[in-house]
């Protein structure tokens, strides 16, 4: 056959870049459905992938984006921590952020692929677990201003070695953790996960053997970094800054945090430089840079436009620039666990804002925020503890140039991967009771294209003793979603706790609360952020969302100049005319 | 008595298959009519008639069985010409229905648009009510409201009403009261129950395929009323089944109330066929794949028994109700083939559909462009494809195919335009090879020990190739594929799923036997008044019993068989232990592990009736000898595996049982062209159908590889 450009097969190279795919899905399909931690299971929190000997990114599928670029990190570090020792049949782990993880829930298991003899490549996963110690609830501790306060660490760690079940080292591990019936069956299903991987790499080592495959790697890392570098061409050269806060790190309340990104192109360069972010802080919002990376990531692959698979090419052509003892790249032994959920978020948008200077089309409007708590506590209906955290509380996605949010989505960092229990389930095997979960009418920010719609989520707690962590922020105008292009912000998320004896407590962002039975916790999650004029909203668009009750009257009027009868629910369209000229002047 | 026919209707042809008492068949073809397909089907019956030179009612009155395969309800959904239909659901948890589960399906891709539901937010109206897990009323329901909402739906000219409480597969009294007040206040309204159409967990997913229920519900109800006026008219004194996703057949009584359920049936008849022919040649196991202009659909089948799921998703709206698991890609003669702007070579999703085309059909160009190569113009280019296309109905273009690989292909892949139509024939055959793996590979199945059943215009180009891939040994490419689909809606029975709530821990001490038995009981009462009313006689009627179950604290459940004594055909406490066990396996064959010893959990139970109906015969055709060379009709050349050879063309009409060739070869069929690769042979088999196996290893020994 004719050789193409690249010196390869092109044939050969898609048949074989598929399969790496589709295998990082089979991998996940055992995950997904064979889990237990409702985090993984349900709001499918964790990642899958191939690497290969060089511990390199060969395909990848990142359920939820901010999980994208992290694994290499955990990767290299195991692969570096037990270099020589590597053998046919161990399975290892690590948890560590300051050992190449990116935070400490989302424990990472590995298994070398060997092929006669030799090991050729790594079936790899990553999950959030429901817990790992330490003194928070589903790990998510408020109060910590150390690693320690967080987590069991588990440093690069072997599970199996040589095929043999290392006792000690699960005991170690689950001797420290409140709620392992739960943990225990979700590693042996990571484990597990990794050989259904595993069996996929071999049949294709079998079929194509190291060397073809290997050469044709080579050609998927070099075509991946062709199109991200033409995608940073199409970029106009310049520097775009913007900055975000978060609401604070659960320790000191009174200080929101700045997280500043500044987009450097040149040509075909990109640089992420987050070095005028505020220092490292006491609390656990602290990033790490596995993290910090991804969530830079996560902002240029939601604003580009073409469909690029992502390995080692799309890692090496973009600089992320994140110095240590910042908030962005926090020292050891800060807390860290918050970091995916309100940093991540925050870099997302302001690195978002930087880029809509540059490509005002192509960049949405802000996400709602996570602001939701995750709680622990005595079942009286099973008998055993439980946790959970509340992934019901989505909120809505942003509108971008052309397109209205997705309603319900949840956080940006999941960007809409995210996916919602049924509230059934939820309500059978935990002590709650739900007595509202539905759209919350004029949650989303105006505009020519209006945010997603964001959601009520109210429920009872049936039970005595139940300790709830708020996590993630976006309960000030700071913080909350913004709109792009004329397009309106949406309101921030309103959160609190009717006490049965009728006292209302306002939740805040990062913060511990004790629960008792029959105390009702409210939930107002915000819309998304809205894109272009709402003046420039169709009035039947309008009318038709005012129609479906997701709208009111007075926002119809105030926010988009359109009127409309309230007896016949129609646009009086010269009155609609008359007012949006004169709020146009 | 006498004949029994099964009927395709497609979007364009209706297809009849006509058997009678010694095993004839005959096929039939009529144009569909789709303002009333029943004119289409009615036509069909009267072609045959006159064939046989019968007067129509003489006919009619002979005719037992009508299996009616239907896309009416498919189309509906996917055109949005489905009924007005409102919702009903408890107060505070209005939109479930929109919200989904809040995924979104490309989540770095912010230029997509948020799927419509079915019923839109203003007519999804709440009543004040709630009931609580274990079915304990909490709130009663508060009968006003439900008048506020009749009187709005009236207002609205509502046509169908879907309703979904919380919880209502514990306790379905309140449902029953609202169908029973909206029935009352809107007279000739459809109205349904998810309690009645899929009493279990889960409200999206439960309400959801209600809605689809309610939403279908007329449309299919006016064609079936349509369809049984005009054949009592006829003098029809037979049964009429309609084809369900699940792959059984259903009466039109109950195809009224469950519309939902022949809702994505279009597919499932596919596999029954599948299992029909692999049957005669004593091959449980096969992978049926199915590839037409722009999709390709795969299915297992194990042990006679395709896979089943409650997984379906229509339009991004989940179809929870048990269906036949097809896997489909966007793999057809129509996929484009292209080249991303970093020279990776692609082909499909994308297909140029009927209109274009591929570039070879010379329809115009909607965008004055220079039409898009496809996978059809790639199988011209390679000599696969002749002038026989359609059973030469349909002109073809050789020189603007070639002409489209090369203008869009060659230059940015530095290929010539044979090796770039080799390309586009090998790219697209992987993908499909992928997705037969999806199908097999993934659930635990090893397709080398399965028959490939390769029906469809465009599948029996590529069925050898795609073998390859798979190392798999014996294909089945049916004689007649147009009405593969209408044989096996005739040896398909009447079918119907039940599914009961019974949530506990499998442990001995937890385990309510009483419960259990309960509910297979209940489902059983239902399932034997539903068919007998259907005519099944007692005794035609068989049960299979399976519980979803999950380790405790999972999310997702697997659906394992449970066994019944063979004394009182009840569930006894001893056979837990082999639950349990029939769990582990099946979780460690799907997911690469098993926890022998944890805790698991009951979840649902389930129950499938099958009531056996009488089944066609089929002759088998006389032998024409090994010999083949008769039915030759001419040669051309073909490009394969990098080089250019001459091979034969022959002619499939002429050729039948026993007729035998060594590849590479041309068969030419009037709906399908089969390619005979170097290295493969052929057979036909009894009833004319082709067997391809490879070279050197004979169609016994093909077979005995199958047929554990």
């Amino acid at each position: 056959m004719v050789q193409a450009s690249g010196n390869l097969d092109p044939i050969l190279t898609a048949v074989i870049g598929n399969r790496f795919e589709a295998i990082t899905k089979e991998i996940g399909q055992a995950m997904l459905r064979s889990s237990r931690s409702p985090i993984f299971s349900e709001a499918r929190d964790f990642a899958t992938a191939v690497f290969d000997k060089y511990n390199r990114l060969v395909a990848e599928t990142a359920y939820i984006p901010i999980l994208m670029a992290s694994l290499p990190f955990a990767v290299a570090s195991i692969s570096k921590s037990f270099e020589s020792d590597i053998n046919e049949g161990d399975v290892f782990i690590l948890n560590d952020p300051f050992a190449g993880n990116n935070h400490a829930p989302d424990i990472t298991i590995i298994k070398p692929v060997y092929w006669q003899g030799e090991l050729q490549f790594w079936s790899a996963t990553k999950g959030h677990h429901v817990d790992v110690g330490g003194g928070g609830i589903c790990g998510y501790n408020p109060e910590a201003t150390s690693i320690f306060e967080e987590c069991i660490r588990i440093a690069p760690a072997r599970l199996y070695c040589k095929g043999e079940y290392q006792k000690d080292q699960w005991e170690m591990l689950l001797n420290n953790i409140q709620l392992g019936y739960l943990v225990e069956p979700d590693l042996h299903c990571q484990v597990g996960a990794c050989k259904i991987g595993e069996r996929g790499i071999r049949a294709l080592l079998a079929k194509y053997g190291p060397e073809q495959l290997y050469k044709v790697i080579e050609e998927l890392y070099n075509t991946t970094e062709r199109q991200v570098i033409s995608e940073v061409a199409a970029i106009p050269d310049g520097t775009y800054y913007a900055e975000r806060y978060l609401d604070h790190d659960g320790v000191n309340k009174d200080a929101m945090i700045k997280i500043a990104v500044a987009i450097e192109v040149k040509g075909t360069e990109i640089t992420f430089d987050l070095s005028r972010s505020d220092s490292q802080v006491a609390g656990y919002v602290n990033s790490t840079f596995p993290n910090t990376a991804s969530a830079c990531f996560v902002s240029f692959f939601t604003s580009i436009e073409t469909e690029i698979r992502f390995n080692e090419g799309a890692l090496r052509s973009i600089n992320i620039v994140a110095p240590e003892g910042l908030v962005v790249n926090a020292k050891f032994p800060s807390p860290t666990v918050c970091c995916t959920i309100s940093t991540g978020t925050a870099i997302v948008e302001a690195a978002w804002l930087a880029l809509s200077q540059a490509i005002p089309r192509q960049v949405q409007a802000a996400w709602a925020r996570w602001c939701a708590p995750t709680t622990i506590g005595f079942n009286p209906k099973t008998g055993r503890i439980f946790a959970d955290i509340h992934f019901m509380c989505k909120g809505g996605g942003g509108a971008t140039y052309g397109y209205d949010g997705w309603d319900h989505m949840g956080v940006v960092i999941c960007s809409g991967g995210l996916r919602a229990p049924d509230p059934e389930l939820h309500e059978m095997v935990n002590p709650y009771f739900l007595l509202q979960y539905e759209y919350w009418p004029d949650s989303s920010g105006a505009g020519q294209w209006r945010g997603g719609m964001g959601t009520v989520y109210r429920w009872r707690v049936d039970a005595p003793n139940v300790a709830a962590a708020n996590f993630g922020g976006g309960v000030r105008k700071e913080t909350a979603p913004f709109g792009l292009d004329g397009g309106m912000d949406a309101p921030p998320h309103q959160l609190s706790i009717v006490k049965a004896n009728g006292e209302m407590i306002k939740v805040d962002a990062e913060t511990f609360y004790r629960l008792d039975q029959g105390d009702i916790f409210e939930i107002y999650q915000s819309g998304g952020g809205g894109f272009g004029r709402p003046f420039a909203r169709p009035p039947e668009k309008v009318l038709e969302d005012v129609r479906n009750g997701l709208v009111s009257l007075e926002k119809a009027r105030k926010d988009y100049g359109v009127v409309i009868d309230p007896q016949t629910y129609q646009v009086d369209t010269e009155s609609t005319f008359m007012l949006r000229a004169k709020l146009t002047t | 008595m006498g004949f029994k026919i099964g009927i395709d209707v497609g979007g364009t042809f209706s297809d009849f298959l006509l058997t009678d008492d010694e095993g004839n068949s005959e096929i039939y073809k009529t144009l569909t009519t789709p303002e009333d397909p029943s004119i289409g089907v009615l036509n069909g019956l009267r072609m045959m008639s006159k064939a046989r030179n019968l007067k129509f009612s003489d006919f009619i009155k002979d005719v037992s069985i009508i299996s009616h395969g239907t896309t009416i309800t498919t189309n509906a959904v996917l055109t949005g010409d489905t009924a007005k239909t409102g919702l009903v659901t408890t107060k505070g948890h209005r939109d479930w229905l929109q919200t989904r589960r809040g995924l979104k399906p490309y989540c770095y891709d912010s230029k997509i648009n948020a799927p419509e539901p079915l019923v839109p937010r203003r007519l999804r109206q709440v009543v004040e009510e709630r009931v609580n897990y274990k079915g304990d009323v909490l709130l009663p329901l508060k009968e006003e409201d439900i008048y506020k909402v009749a009187a709005k739906f009236r207002e609205e000219n509502v046509d169908a009403v879907a309703v979904c409480l919380v919880f209502s597969f514990q306790n379905t009294t309140h449902e029953e009261r609202v169908k029973q007040i909206l029935e009352q206040e809107l007279p000739g309204t459809y109205v349904c129950t998810s309690s009645e159409v899929l009493p279990e967990v889960r409200i999206y997913e439960r309400g959801s395929t209600t809605v689809f229920n309610a939403a279908v519900g007329p449309v299919l109800r006016k064609y079936i009323k349509s369809a049984l006026e005009r054949l009592a008219e006829s003098g029809f004194k037979g049964v009429l089944l309609i084809m369900q996703s699940n792959g059984g057949m259903m009466t039109p009584e109950v195809a009224m109330d469950f519309a939902v359920n022949s809702l994505n049936s279009g597919p499932a008849a596919g596999p029954k066929a599948g299992i029909l022919l692999g049957e005669r040649h004593g091959c449980k196991n096969i992978l049926t794949v199915d590839m037409g202009g722009t999709s390709f659909d795969a299915c297992m089948i194990r042990n006679g028994e395709p896979e089943i799921t409650t997984e379906l998703d229509v339009g991004m709206f989940r179809m929870a109700a048990p269906s036949i698991a097809i896997h489909s890609i966007g793999a057809g003669g129509g996929s484009i083939a292209w080249v991303d702007h970093e020279g990776m070579f692609r082909v499909g999703p994308k297909s140029a559909g009927a209109d274009p085309g591929p570039a070879c059909y010379d329809r115009e160009c909607l965008f004055g462009d220079v039409n898009e190569p496809t996978v059809t113009d790639a199988n011209v280019v390679l000599g696969y494809l002749g002038d026989y296309f359609h059973g030469a109905e349909m002109q073809i273009y050789p020189e603007l195919a070639r002409n489209a690989i090369k203008d869009k292909l060659c230059q940015k892949l530095g290929l010539n335009t044979e090796d770039a139509a080799y390309g586009i024939y090998k790219i697209v055959n992987t993908n499909m090879a992928q997705a037969m793996r999806v199908a097999s590979v993934n659930k635990g199945y090893d397709p080398r020990g399965a028959l490939m059943v390769s029906a469809g215009g465009a599948g029996p180009m590529h069925a050898c190739a795609i073998a390859d891939e798979l190392e798999m040994t014996l294909i089945l490419v049916p004689k007649i594929s147009s009405v593969f689909c209408a044989a096996g809606m005739l040896i398909s029975d009447i079918k119907h799923d039940f599914v009961r709530v019974a949530h506990m821990i499998l442990l001995p001490e937890y385990l309510d036997v009483d419960l259990i038995n309960k509910c297979f009981d209940d489902m059983k009462a239902e399932a034997t008044k539903v068919l007998t009313q259907e005519g099944i006689a007692e005794k035609d009627i068989v049960f299979e019993y399976s519980a979803d179950i999950r380790y405790e604290g999972q999310f997702n459940e697997i659906t394992t068989p449970v066994t019944m004594s063979y004394i009182t055909e009840k569930f006894e406490k001893d056979t837990l232990p082999l639950l349990h066990q029939n769990f582990n396996k099946r979780h460690n064959v799907l997911y690469g592990y098993s926890l022998e010893g944890f805790t698991q959990e009951l979840m649902s139970l389930r129950l499938t009736a099958v009531g056996k109906v009488e089944k066609p015969k089929f002759v088998e055709s006389p032998s024409k000898g090994k010999d083949a060379s008769g039915a030759i009709k001419g040669q051309r050349d073909i490009y394969y595996e990098k080089s250019w050879m001459t091979v034969p063309v022959y002619d499939g009409p002429k050729m039948g049982h026993d007729n035998s060739l060594i590849g590479p070869a041309i068969i030419e069929e009037p709906t399908t062209t089969i390619l005979v690769p170097p290295k493969w042979q052929l057979t036909c088999d009894r009833y004319d159908n082709y067997m391809l196996y490879p070279e050197g290893i004979s169609l016994e020994y093909a077979l005995s590889k199958i047929r554990d």
